[in-house]
Formats: C-alpha cells, sequence, structure tokens
C-alpha cells in the first residue's frame, strides 16, 4: 500500500506564448501509492490538466518543463525518449482518459476498427512474437466492451461512434484505455459532460476496474462531492501550485487553507439551506500576472500583509495533511459564512 | 403472449441494426444524390457521366476511326455521315473529339489524382509535425514550387523532358500538388487537435497509424472537392500544352491539337475550331458544376439546406 507507483517532485512547467511565459506548474510535489485514488481539484486553469498531460507527456508545444521529475515505477518520465514513451508507457502502462467523449472517438471508423488499432499494440508489448488473427482482436474487443457494460457488445462492435451516446462512448473509451497491465490511470474530468447519473455510473465502473486491475488514478474533476466518494486522498490546486493535501477526510472535514475552505462552502448543503451560497469573490488570476506572494491573497478575506511578501510553503500541518498557508486556517471555516 | 411480443421487438431490434450497417456503394448513392439535388448539380453530372463513357468506350462510340483520313471530303461540313463535319486531312471531328475526350480525360485524371496523392501526404506530414524542421522544409517546398507561373512551370518541364502523355501528366501534377499539400495542412492543423487524436496519442498508436486512420480520412472532404475543380483546369491546360505542340504528340487526338489544326483555317472553315472549343467549354462547365455539387454534398451543413 504504501509502496509510491508515481513521484511528481518539484516540477515546475511554463507555456511560453510568444514575449509571455505563463507558468502553469510551481514546484509541485506529490506522490502516489499503488491501487491508490488522487483526487486533483481546483478551479479552471489550475494546472490540473497540465499536470495530467505532462504525466503524459502530450503538452503542447508551447510547453517547457522547467525542471523536477516525475517517477514513474522506478524511472523517470521525463528522460525517457518519444519512443520509449510510445512503446512502454502510452497505453501500456498509463492510460489516459478525456473529458469529452463525443469527440474522442474518430466518426469515420467502426467502434471495432477503433478498438483492434489500440488492442493490437497493448498486445504488441505485453506479447511478442504472439501473432494474433484480426478475429482474435475482435473477440477481445467484444469482451472489453462487456467489461465496461455496453448492451448486446457483439453487434455494437460494429458501430459507428455516431450511434453511441456520450456514457457509452466514454464506457468505450475506458475499455479500450485499461488494460490490466495499466497501472496507472489518468482521468481528467472524464465525466464532466456526462448527466449526473452516468456521471455516477462511469465513477462506478471506473473504480471497479481500476480495483480489479490494481489500477492508481490520478482523478482529475472539480466535483468535490465525486472526490469525497472515490478519493483515498485529495489535492487541491491554484494557479500551479498545490495549496492543500491530504487524506479525503481531512481535506474535507477539516480543511485548513482558506481556498479549500472557500470551495467546500460554495458547495449546496443540508446546513446551507435557504442561504445564499459562498462565491468566491474575484477569479483565478491569468497566469502571466500572477500577484506576487500567496497567490491566493487577493481573494482571500485572511490576507494579512505578509501574504502578499512571502510565497508560503507546503507544509504538514496534520499527520499526511499539508498545507500551503502562512496562517493555520482551522478557524477559515467559521470566518468565510460571514463574508 | 407476451414473450411473443419481446420476440418480435428483439427481431425488429436486429433488423433496424441492420439497416443501420452501410456499405460503402450506399454511401456513394447517397452523395450522388444529394450532388444532383444541388442546382446545376445534375446537369454536372450527367455531362460528367457522358465524358467518362466517352473516354471508357471511345472505340464504340465513335462512329469512324479518328485518324482515317478522306483528303477528298476535307473541310466537309455537317453530314449524316459526318455529324460534325471533316478536318482539313477528312478525319471525322466527332470522332476525334470523342477520342480527345479519353486524352483530356486521362490527362487530367491522372494529374489531379497523382499531385493530390503527393499533395496530401506532404502536407499531413507537414501539419502534423507543425513547427518542427519537416515542416519548414515541406512549406518551402510548396513556396518554391508556387512561386512560378504554374503554366510557364508546366511549359519547362514538358519543354525538357519532351512532349509525350506521361511528361504532360507529371508536369500539370507537378505543378499543382502545393495547392493540395497546403490545403491538406490547413485542415491537418484543425484535424490534429481533435480529442480522438489526442486520445490515440495517449494510447500509445504509432505516429503513422494515427496520420493515416485518424488524420488523412477527416481531412479528405476539401480535398475531394478541390479535385473536382482541378479536373477542369487540368483538362485546360492538357489543351493548352497540346495547342503549343508541347503536349501528346499528333496524329493522337487531343481537343488542344484540333484547336491547333482548325487555327490555321479559322476563315475559311470556323466549325473546324469551334467544335473542340465547345467539347472543352462544355467539360469546364460540367466537371465546375459537378465538383459545387460535391462540395454541398460533402458538407453537412450545406446538404440540410
Amino acid at each position: 500500500m504504501s509502496e509510491p507507483l508515481l513521484e511528481v517532485s518539484q516540477l515546475t512547467l511554463d507555456y511560453n506564448l510568444g514575449s509571455r511565459k505563463m507558468r502553469a506548474l510551481d514546484r509541485v510535489s506529490f506522490s502516489l501509492d499503488k491501487g491508490q485514488v488522487l483526487g486533483v481539484a481546483g478551479e479552471s486553469g489550475c494546472g490540473k490538466s497540465t499536470l495530467g498531460l505532462a504525466i503524459i507527456r502530450l503538452l503542447p508545444k508551447v510547453a517547457e518543463i522547467r525542471r523536477g521529475e516525475i517517477v514513474f515505477d522506478g524511472r523517470d518520465l521525463l528522460k525517457l525518449s518519444e519512443a520509449q514513451m510510445d512503446r512502454e508507457i502510452r497505453g501500456q502502462k498509463i492510460a489516459m482518459i478525456f473529458q469529452n467523449p463525443q469527440n474522442a472517438l474518430n466518426p469515420v471508423f467502426k467502434i471495432e476498427t477503433q478498438m483492434i488499432d489500440i488492442l493490437r499494440v497493448q498486445d504488441k508489448y505485453q506479447n511478442p512474437g504472439n501473432r494474433k488473427r484480426r478475429q482474435d482482436f475482435r473477440q477481445q474487443a467484444i469482451e472489453r466492451l462487456k467489461g465496461t457494460g455496453i448492451a448486446d457488445p457483439a453487434v455494437r462492435v460494429s458501430n459507428y461512434p455516431f450511434e453511441f451516446s456520450g456514457g457509452m462512448k466514454q464506457r468505450v473509451m475506458i475499455g479500450m484505455a485499461l488494460s490490466s497491465g495499466t497501472s496507472l490511470l489518468l482521468a481528467d474530468e472524464a465525466t464532466t459532460a456526462l448527466d449526473v447519473t452516468i456521471e455516477a455510473q462511469i465513477n462506478r465502473l471506473i473504480t471497479e476496474l481500476a480495483a480489479e486491475y490494481g489500477t492508481s488514478i490520478l482523478y482529475i474533476t472539480h466535483n468535490l462531492g465525486v472526490l469525497s466518494e472515490m478519493a483515498d486522498r485529495i489535492m487541491i490546486m491554484y494557479a500551479g501550485r498545490i495549496f492543500e493535501m491530504g487524506w479525503t477526510k481531512s481535506v474535507l472535514g477539516s480543511p485548513r487553507h482558506p481556498y479549500s475552505t472557500a470551495l467546500l462552502e460554495s458547495l449546496p448543503g443540508r446546513q446551507t439551506r435557504g442561504k445564499r451560497l459562498l462565491s468566491i469573490p474575484g477569479f483565478v488570476p491569468p497566469l502571466d500576472r500572477l500577484p506576487g506572494g500567496c497567490s491566493f491573497h487577493p481573494r482571500c478575506p485572511f490576507a494579512e500583509e505578509v501574504c502578499r511578501q512571502e510565497v508560503p510553503p507546503l507544509i504538514e500541518v496534520d499527520k499526511g495533511h499539508w498545507s500551503a498557508c502562512l496562517f493555520d486556517q482551522k478557524r477559515g471555516r467559521q470566518k468565510w459564512k460571514w463574508i | 403472449m407476451k414473450t411473443d411480443t419481446i420476440n418480435q421487438t428483439k427481431a425488429g431490434m436486429k433488423s433496424t441494426q441492420l439497416t443501420l450497417k452501410r456499405k460503402w456503394s450506399d454511401t456513394l448513392r447517397v452523395t450522388l444524390r444529394s450532388v444532383v439535388k444541388v442546382k446545376g448539380g445534375l446537369w454536372g453530372g450527367i455531362f460528367v457521366g457522358i465524358m467518362l463513357v466517352c473516354a471508357i468506350g471511345a472505340q464504340w462510340i465513335s462512329p469512324s476511326d479518328p485518324n482515317a483520313q478522306d483528303i477528298v471530303h476535307r473541310f466537309a461540313g455537317p453530314s449524316l455521315k459526318h455529324f460534325l463535319g471533316t478536318d482539313y486531312l477528312g478525319r471525322d471531328i466527332l470522332s476525334r473529339i470523342i477520342y480527345g475526350c479519353r486524352i483530356a480525360v486521362m490527362v487530367a485524371f491522372g494529374a489531379v489524382t497523382l499531385s493530390a496523392i503527393v499533395g496530401v501526404f506532404l502536407g499531413v506530414m507537414g501539419g502534423y509535425n507543425e513547427g518542427k524542421k519537416i515542416d519548414y522544409f515541406i512549406i518551402w517546398l510548396f513556396d518554391i514550387v508556387r512561386s512560378f507561373p504554374q503554366i510557364i512551370l508546366a511549359l519547362a518541364i514538358v519543354a525538357v523532358l519532351g512532349p509525350s502523355l506521361l511528361n504532360v501528366v507529371f508536369a500539370l501534377a507537378f505543378t499543382a500538388f502545393p495547392f493540395y499539400g497546403r490545403l491538406a495542412r490547413a485542415k491537418t492543423l484543425s484535424v490534429k487537435e481533435a480529442d480522438y487524436v489526442k486520445a490515440a496519442e495517449a494510447m500509445g498508436l504509432k505516429r503513422i497509424k494515427i496520420i493515416l486512420r485518424h488524420i488523412t480520412p477527416n481531412i479528405l472532404a476539401p480535398v475531394i472537392v478541390c479535385l473536382g475543380m482541378d479536373m477542369a483546369t487540368m483538362i485546360i491546360w492538357e489543351s493548352g500544352l497540346s495547342f503549343l505542340g508541347l503536349g501528346v504528340r499528333p496524329p493522337t487526338a487531343s481537343w488542344g491539337i484540333m484547336l491547333r489544326n482548325g487555327y490555321k483555317y479559322i476563315l475559311t472553315s470556323p466549325l473546324m475550331i469551334l467544335w473542340p472549343s465547345v467539347a472543352i467549354a462544355v467539360a469546364m462547365v460540367a466537371f465546375s458544376l459537378f465538383s459545387e455539387g460535391l462540395r454541398v454534398a460533402l458538407d453537412p451543413k450545406e446538404r440540410e439546406r
């Protein structure tokens, strides 16, 4: 359990857009154990997706990794060649599913064609020298679809993507991406585009399959409610930095950072019935004009002069619970309510 | 009773799913049907069809041998024996136009196909590797070729290689491929951002497979339309090169050669130059209308109107 599968340390990444430099990730360090689910939450533009893409090394060309390392299974992914990534990592050890299932399948080919392509790649490296025929792969594709809970997979496998609903497409993507060899699944807002019922089903599917294959999950989302059910640990990000990280229970139950507190306060719940929900004033600062000091200080009601000057380090405030605030914010939850 | 209805619905489902399966011939039929729905698309389609039939079946359709000379009846006007009259050697003009159709279609089709294949290949390579050295090299290649006026470049190539059918096809293809390349490259830039390309990359699919499977099929629609438009242009250029004596060699019947021959007698027997001109004009308009119909048919937004 305590064996780390993925260790990201001091990962710093810039987007170079002409003269503007945007620091999308700033000294991000965390680790993910085998079989664990780590939820990553935060507002839009906080670097959550960038983190996922950096791990699987599919960043856009303008992105530049300044420093840091991503150690996966004992190897630094940033030092591997593109060919090695393709051969050993992408689709083999690390799988990624994306936000919008509507566009995740090529509209001009049948499901079976696309699945067989991927299965062939996976098979080639998992058991080399053992040539399978197209029919075998097709059978395997049908089994994968069955495993993801698609009804009548033998017929459905020869349909085109437009004949599938969004939820079904996401099931297909999960069926394609997750194999028994997958040890890390990056789910980048995998259920954001789906309605709530389907979202719950897909999340259950992901959890079940991951448990079956012993896969760890990096689950990127806006939805703290989903994380409270799925995640073992939660990481709250803001403007490219980790603000708070810890076990789900302690982060959601007793958040230490004002930002996490605010995120939780802005969720509707039983206690807030009939009252106005909290909304955090302002917006996420553009990444090329981050305020000095703690990047959250312009929006933080507790900010003091020191917050403008010093970048708060991520410190362990409780056992396994880290927070990046200069003040210990146990009282934060109370105060936010009265703003 | 209940099981009966269940069985029925099951059978019903099966049949609907069977109808969902489409053969490519069905797709072709649907596309052609929407082509003829477009204004002018029907006429374009008919004349393109006639041209193709003439090109393929010239030896069965044409009333007489295109090269059979009948000096006694030279410069004859239209008659029952020679529907469009005869030329300066007494050859049947209608037969020569039908055989010329074969040359025109062969050259146009060959040049367009060749340039599209090369252009799309290079364009997709460049677009997919945007910003890398190979992309700059490919753009640079396109720009070099494009910086020459097309007809001058074609003339120069044929002049160097010598006039022959194959050389004309090559020369025309060489002048046209950058246009397909740029089209393919531009479209690739947008398609490669699609989620399914990202997903395929994340799953470790080989780059070449991504290009063939996920990018090329999704950029083909505009290329196909461009093919149709270019067919018209290529027919003109083939005639132009033949007219200048740099196309296929006489006595092979080509519209350009017929123009060249008729040009000397334009005052005495204008019909000799009229008929090939009409043939070229009709071919141009037909291919333009057809490709316009194709453009609409391949664009789902337009098709719904």
